[in-house]
C-alpha cells in the first residue's frame, strides 16, 4: 500500500538495524533480507510507518535484523497481531513474515483468515520444507518420504503447498519467489507491498544446514531454465533452455509441448487478473518431475480489504449517530429521582 | 424473524425480540401442523401393536429358517445370540440376493452367515418418526424393537405404518 | 372503592420469582416489575435464570424459564435468598422451583397450564395441586389465568396463540396489584413497543389491567403489601446488567482517553453479549474484531494495543485457557491492555450457564514462567463500568496487560445505576514519546517502573520488541543469567507497586473482633448482607470485600491481623484463601460453594453463626 505521507529518499543502510546477523552462514534468509532492505527504500514509504511482525523460526528472527517497528511474537500467531495493528492503525504498512511450520502448521487457522478477511498485510512465507530452529524435523511442506530428525523411516504425511492453501483461502495476491532471484525478488516484493490487501509471497529458501538443496532443481544454474517457469501476465507460458517448450491446455490438464510443434498461438497465456483461481490452482500443482516450477504472480486481483471496509462502517455510523457517550449511557428505560 | 408481538424485525435466532423483550424461542420452533405430523412426531413405536418376533439363534440352518417364514408365513425371522440378545435379522431379502440360485446345500447352511448382521433397531417408546426415518435412510422393511438390555421384544414392519396411518387417517 | 377486606401492610423487601416455559415471557414480566419497582423508588437486584435449552419442547423441563428479583425499601446487594412470592405459569417450572419457596410463602399458580397434557409434559403421574399438603404449607392461589386472559381480550382480532401470549402480562398485573405498584409505567412501554401494532398493544393492557383488577376485586387476595421507597442519591438512572455495565466502561475509557477502542473476541457463553454491544457502537470509533479463535482475538489484542489503541478481549474461563500464552507475549511486550474474564462453571466445557468465580488462581498463575498481572474483580453489576475503567487506567499506567475477573452472575443480574456526567469521570493520561534522543525501550519510568509507550509512525523511534527475554533498559534480546533474574524482578516490582496507586482496603461492620469476611467478585451482596444481620444479633463481625486480588491493597494485612479469625466465602474450592494464606502466613476458614448459583445470604450468615458459636 502507498502512503500519503511526503516523498522520502531512503536508502538500504536505513533499514539494517544494529543486530548483529545470526542465521547460518550460507542460509537462504540472508538472501532475502539483502533483498528486502534493498527493495523497502523504493516503495516511497517512510520508514517509521512500517512494521514487521513474524512468528517463530529462524524465518521470524527477520525483525531484529530491519531497522522498522518490529515484533517477534509467538509460534503461528503474527497474522493475529497483523490483524489487531491493521484495525488500530489502517495506514501502517505491515510485513508478517513466517514460515512453513509457522504458517502452515501451527498458525494454518490464523494464515488462512487472514487471507480470506484480506487484511492489508505483506506476508512473506519462508519455505524450506523443513523446521529449521528446532533442529530439522519435517514440516507440513516437506515430500513425503522426507528422513528427519523425528522422521527416520521416512515421512508418512502429505505435503500441502502454500499456493495451494492460499487459493483455497480466497487470497487475492499470490505470488512465490526463489530466495537466489535476487531480481525477480525484488520485483515480486514490490508488487506485493504496491497491492491492497493480503499479499502472500511463497519464497522457495534453502536451509543449509537441515535440508539442503531441496530447492536445487531450481536454483542450479545449469537447470533453472528448464525447471522454472517465469510467469508474466499476458504472456505464453514459455521456459526450456532456449524458450523451446510451452505449456498447454489439454482439456482440464496442463501439459508440456515442444513450442514449434504445438504452435505458440496455441500455448496458455497467463491471467493474473482472471476472477477465478482456476488457472492458478492448475499452476499451483505443477513441480517435478512433469512440469517445471511456476515462479512470479499467480494471482492478483482486486478485493477491498478488511480494515478499509471497517473502516467504512465505522465512518458511516459515525455521520449517522452522535458519537456521544451521554446518550450511549441513557439506551434503555430511564428515569428521575430528585 | 418477525416478532409476532410487536413486528419488530429482529435478526435470526435471537431468543428475545430486542424492541418489546418476548420471547421468541418458541416461534422459531418447527410447528406441528397437521394431524399426521403431530401423530408421527407425538405417538411411540408401540401404537403399532408390535407383534413378538419369530427369533432363531445362530445355529439354525437355512433349511429351518426357510421352513419357519413359510409355515408362519412372515418375511424374516430375528436371529439371537447365545446371550438372546439382538445378533441379526433374516429377511425375504436376504434370501433372495444371496440363497435363490445358489447350489447351496440349506441343512447345512447356518443362519450366521446369510443373515444380516448388527441390524438397525429402535425401542418401542420412540416416536413413530424415528421408526419411518430409520426405514427409508437404511432401506429396510423390518425394524426389530429392544429393551434395555437388547435383547428383540418386537418387530414391526412398513406394512405396519401403512395399515397404521390408514386406520387413523383415511 | 371502600373494601374493609383490604388489609395493608408494610414490608421492607420481598422477593418474587416468576417461572414458567421459555415461551411465557417470565424475563419480560420480571425485568417489566425491576423497572417499575426501580422507577417507583425501590432498591432491587435481580438474577435471571435462563433455561438450560432454548428451544426444549413447549412445558417441558428443560425449557424452564424463571426471573428473580428483590425489591426493598432500603439499599440491597442481593436477588434475594428463597423468595417470598412464586408464580408458576405451568407445571413444569412449578415442579423445578417449588422447593425454593419460604415456609408459608404466597404461591400463584396458572391453573390452565396444569392440564393432563402440561402435567404429562412435566412428568407428572397426578396432579400437585390437588395435595392438601401443599395448602398448608403455602398461601396458595390458583388462578385460572389463561381463561382470564383470554376473557379479557375477546373480541379483540388476534389468533388465540397471540392472546395467550399476554398471559405474562396477567400475571404481572396480577403482582403489581399484590404490592401496589403502579400501572403507568407499564402502560407507557407498552405504548411505545408495540404501538405500531394497535391490537397486541391493546391486548397488553388489557390483560395487564386484568390481572391488576383481579387482584383487586378477588377475595382470595385480602392483603394488599407496601413496599415503601428506598433513600436514593438525586441523579438519572437505568437499570444495567453486568455486560452491559463492562462494556459501557471500556467504551468510557476509549473516550476519556481520546482513542478508538479495539475489541476483538470469539463468541463463548457468558461473555458473548459484550461483543454484540461492541459491535453497535461504531460511530464511538469502537472497532469489534469477530476473530477465528480466542488466540486469534488475543493477539489482535496485543496488535491493536502496539499500535495505540484502547485494546481489549473478552472470554471465559476456557478462553482463558487458550490465550495463556499469547498473555504471556503481552507481559513480555508490556503493553497495555484489558482481558475480561466472566466466569462460568468449569472446569472445561462446565456449565456455561451457571455463575462461579474458579478463575482466580488460572489469572495469577495459568502461564508459563513467572508471570505476574494485576486482578480486578467487580463486586455488582454496576460496579463492572467503575472496575473496566479502573482496568484501562492502571493498563496504560502501568504499561501491562490486565485482568478482570467477572462472572455470570453479575453479567446477567441486573441493578439500578445512577447515570455519571462524563464530568465526574476522570480523563486519562497518556504520554506517547516522541523525542529520539536517549530512548530506550525499556528504560523504566522510576515511580512505576512502566516502559515508554511509542507508537509505529513515530520518526526516529524504530525498535524491536518480542517474547524473547531482553536486557535491562535497551531491551535488546539476551539469555544472560544476570539479565533474566533482573528482567523478572523488575516485572513483579511493576505489578506490586500498583499497590501505591489503589484505595486501601475499607471494613464495614465491626472494625476489629472476633470474625472478619472478606469476600471478593459477587459475593460481595449476599457477604455485606450476612454481616450485616450478624452485626444486628450483636455479633462482633466486620466485612471487607477485595476489588484488587493482585496486587492486594496495601493494608490488607493489617485488617487480617485485627481479628481472630478469616472467614472467606468463594465459589471455588478456597483459591482466595490459598492466596492469602501464602501472602499473610495466617490461617483462614474456606466457605466453598460449587454449585452453579450464588451464595445465599444464609450462606453466610449459618457459617458466621457456627463459628462463633
Amino acid at each position: 500500500m502507498k502512503s500519503d505521507a511526503e516523498p522520502v529518499t531512503l536508502t538500504r543502510k536505513d533499514f539494517v538495524s544494529a543486530q548483529e546477523v545470526r542465521w547460518c552462514p550460507g542460509c537462504g534468509d540472508n538472501a532475502i533480507l539483502a533483498q528486502v532492505q534493498k527493495t523497502l527504500p523504493e516503495l516511497g514509504i517512510p520508514r517509521e510507518n512500517i512494521v514487521f511482525i513474524s512468528g517463530i523460526g529462524c524465518s521470524s528472527r527477520f525483525p531484529y535484523y530491519m531497522n522498522t517497528y518490529g515484533i517477534h511474537s509467538i509460534h503461528g500467531r503474527a497474522p493475529t497481531l497483523a490483524m489487531g495493528l491493521k484495525v488500530a492503525r489502517p495506514e501502517l504498512q505491515v510485513w508478517v513474515v513466517t514460515g512453513d511450520g509457522d504458517a502452515l502448521a501451527i498458525g494454518g487457522n490464523h494464515f488462512a483468515h487472514a487471507m480470506r478477511r484480506n487484511i492489508d498485510i505483506n506476508i512473506l512465507l519462508f519455505n524450506n520444507r523443513i523446521y529449521g530452529l528446532t533442529k530439522g524435523q519435517y514440516s507440513p511442506t516437506s515430500a513425503i518420504g522426507t528422513r528427519s530428525i523425528s522422521s527416520p523411516d521416512g515421512s508418512i504425511e502429505n505435503p500441502v503447498n502454500p499456493v495451494g492453501v492460499a487459493i483455497g483461502s480466497e487470497a487475492a495476491f499470490i505470488a512465490r519467489t526463489v530466495d537466489v532471484f535476487q531480481k525477480h525478488m525484488s520485483e515480486i516484493l514490490t508488487r506485493a507491498a504496491n497491492h491492497r490487501g493480503a499479499s502472500l509471497v511463497e519464497i522457495a529458501q534453502n536451509c543449509i544446514i537441515f535440508n539442503d538443496g531441496a530447492w536445487a532443481h531450481m536454483t542450479d544454474p545449469d537447470n533453472r531454465k528448464e525447471n522454472v517457469l517465469y510467469l508474466e501476465h499476458g504472456q505464453p507460458m514459455r521456459f526450456g533452455k532456449q524458450g523451446e517448450k510451452g505449456i498447454r491446455l489439454n482439456g482440464l490438464n496442463p501439459e508440456v509441448v515442444l513450442v514449434e510443434e504445438a504452435g505458440e498461438e496455441n500455448l496458455l497465456i497467463h491471467d493474473e487478473k482472471a476472477a477465478e483461481p482456476t488457472l492458478a490452482y492448475l499452476l499451483s500443482r505443477m513441480g517435478p518431475p512433469d512440469f517445471p516450477i511456476p515462479v512470479g504472480v499467480f494471482r492478483a486481483i482486486d478485493k477491498p480489504a478488511y480494515s478499509q471496509r471497517l473502516m467504512q462502517q465505522v465512518h458511516a455510523a459515525q455521520s449517522d449517530r452522535q458519537p456521544d457517550l451521554e446518550t450511549l449511557f441513557r439506551q434503555g428505560e430511564c428515569w428521575d429521582v430528585s | 424473524m418477525k416478532c409476532p408481538s410487536c413486528g419488530h424485525q429482529n435478526l435470526p435466532g435471537v431468543d428475545a425480540c430486542e424492541q418489546c423483550q418476548t420471547s421468541l424461542t418458541q416461534e422459531d420452533v418447527r410447528k406441528v401442523q397437521t394431524d399426521v405430523e403431530r401423530s408421527l412426531m407425538q405417538e411411540q413405536i408401540r401404537c403399532l401393536q408390535p407383534v413378538e418376533p419369530l427369533t432363531v439363534d445362530l445355529k439354525t440352518t437355512l433349511k429351518q429358517a426357510i421352513q419357519i417364514m413359510r409355515n408362519k408365513n412372515i418375511g424374516c425371522v430375528v436371529v439371537t445370540d447365545d446371550a438372546g440378545k439382538l445378533a441379526g435379522i433374516l429377511t425375504e431379502r436376504d434370501l433372495l440376493q444371496k440363497v435363490a440360485g445358489q447350489n447351496l446345500d440349506h441343512s447345512r447352511c447356518l443362519v450366521d452367515d446369510f443373515m444380516s448382521p448388527a441390524p438397525e433397531c429402535s425401542k418401542s417408546e420412540h416416536p413413530l418418526a424415528y421408526a419411518l426415518q430409520r426405514m427409508i435412510i437404511s432401506d429396510i422393511r423390518y425394524l426389530p424393537l429392544v429393551d434395555e438390555n437388547d435383547r428383540p421384544e418386537g418387530i414391526i414392519s412398513s406394512r405396519d405404518v401403512i395399515a397404521y396411518m390408514q386406520k387413523r387417517f383415511i | 372503592m371502600d373494601d374493609p377486606v383490604t388489609a395493608e401492610d408494610t414490608l421492607d423487601q420481598v422477593t418474587i420469582l416468576f417461572c414458567g416455559d421459555s415461551g411465557d415471557g417470565m424475563q419480560l414480566t420480571g425485568s417489566q416489575l425491576t423497572t417499575t419497582s426501580a422507577v417507583y423508588g425501590n432498591d432491587v437486584s435481580t438474577l435471571p435464570d435462563y433455561p438450560s435449552e432454548i428451544r426444549a419442547p413447549a412445558g417441558s423441563l428443560a425449557g424452564v424459564s424463571a426471573f428473580q428479583l428483590q425489591f426493598a425499601n432500603h439499599e440491597i446487594h442481593t436477588p434475594g435468598d428463597r423468595p417470598d412470592v412464586l408464580v408458576a405459569m405451568n407445571p413444569a417450572s412449578f415442579k423445578v422451583n417449588l422447593y425454593k419457596l419460604q415456609p408459608q410463602g404466597t404461591l400463584i399458580i396458572d391453573q390452565d397450564a396444569f392440564s393432563e397434557r402440561g402435567l404429562a409434559k412435566a412428568g407428572y403421574a397426578e396432579n400437585p395441586l390437588d395435595d392438601p399438603g401443599l395448602a398448608s404449607r403455602y398461601r396458595m392461589h390458583v388462578v385460572p389465568a389463561t381463561t382470564l386472559t383470554l376473557t379479557a381480550l375477546e373480541g379483540l382480532d388476534l389468533k388465540r396463540t397471540a392472546k395467550m401470549r399476554c398471559k405474562n402480562f396477567f400475571a404481572l398485573g396480577l403482582v403489581c396489584w399484590l404490592y401496589d405498584r403502579p400501572l403507568d409505567h407499564i402502560l407507557d412501554w407498552i405504548e411505545k413497543k408495540f404501538g405500531r401494532n394497535r391490537d397486541v398493544a391493546e391486548a397488553n393492557r388489557r390483560a395487564l389491567k386484568a390481572g391488576y383488577h383481579y387482584g383487586d376485586t378477588s377475595e382470595a387476595f385480602d392483603v394488599q403489601w407496601q413496599v415503601r421507597t428506598a433513600e436514593r442519591q438525586p441523579g438519572t438512572y437505568r437499570i444495567i446488567n453486568g455486560n452491559e455495565a463492562t462494556a459501557l466502561g471500556l467504551v468510557t475509557a476509549a473516550q476519556l482517553a481520546h482513542k478508538p477502542l479495539v475489541y476483538s473476541s470469539y463468541p463463548i457463553t457468558p461473555a458473548s453479549d459484550v461483543l454484540h454491544q461492541m459491535s453497535q457502537w461504531k460511530h464511538l470509533d469502537v472497532r469489534t474484531i469477530q476473530a477465528e479463535d480466542e488466540i486469534a482475538a488475543m493477539g489482535a489484542t496485543i496488535g491493536a494495543a502496539y499500535g495505540g489503541a484502547l485494546a481489549a478481549t473478552g472470554t471465559s474461563g476456557p478462553g482463558v485457557c487458550l490465550k495463556s500464552e499469547a498473555i504471556n507475549l503481552a507481559i513480555m511486550l508490556e503493553l497495555p491492555l484489558v482481558i475480561l474474564d466472566v466466569q462460568r462453571g468449569g472446569p472445561s466445557t462446565g456449565l456455561p450457564t451457571k455463575t462461579e468465580q474458579t478463575d482466580l488462581l488460572q489469572a495469577m498463575f495459568g502461564r508459563n514462567g513467572e508471570s505476574p498481572l494485576p486482578v480486578l474483580a467487580p463486586a455488582s453489576p454496576k460496579d463492572c463500568f467503575d472496575t473496566a475503567i479502573e482496568a484501562f487506567r492502571i493498563a496504560v499506567r502501568h504499561m501491562t496487560p490486565v485482568f478482570i475477573l467477572s462472572e455470570g452472575f453479575l453479567a446477567n443480574g441486573s441493578e439500578p445505576w445512577r447515570i455519571p456526567s462524563i464530568s465526574e469521570l476522570e480523563p486519562f493520561q497518556i504520554h506517547h514519546p516522541d523525542d529520539p534522543a536517549g530512548y530506550q525501550p525499556y528504560d523504566r519510568n522510576p515511580d512505576t517502573l512502566a516502559r515508554p509507550w511509542v507508537l509505529p509512525g513515530t520518526p526516529g523511534m524504530e525498535h524491536r520488541v518480542g517474547g524473547l527475554e531482553k536486557q535491562p533498559v535497551t531491551g535488546t534480546v539476551s539469555y544472560a543469567p544476570q539479565d533474566h533474574e533482573e528482567m523478572c524482578r523488575q516485572r513483579a516490582q511493576k505489578v506490586e507497586r500498583i499497590a501505591g496507586y489503589i484505595p486501601e482496603l475499607e471494613v464495614t461492620g465491626q472494625q476489629q473482633g472476633d470474625l472478619l469476611v472478606l469476600s471478593w467478585g459477587g459475593s460481595y451482596g449476599a457477604a455485606v448482607t450476612a454481616v450485616q444481620r450478624a452485626n444486628r444479633k450483636g455479633l462482633s463481625v466486620g466485612h471487607a470485600h477485595l476489588r484488587y486480588l493482585n496486587p492486594f491493597p496495601r493494608n490488607l494485612g493489617d485488617v487480617l491481623d485485627r481479628y481472630d479469625k478469616v472467614m472467606i466465602p468463594e465459589l471455588n474450592n478456597g483459591q482466595l484463601g490459598l492466596l492469602v494464606r501464602a501472602r499473610y502466613l495466617r490461617d483462614v476458614v474456606h466457605l466453598p460453594k460449587l454449585q452453579g448459583q450464588p451464595f445465599s445470604v444464609s450462606d453466610i450468615e449459618t457459617k458466621i453463626e457456627d463459628l462463633l458459636a
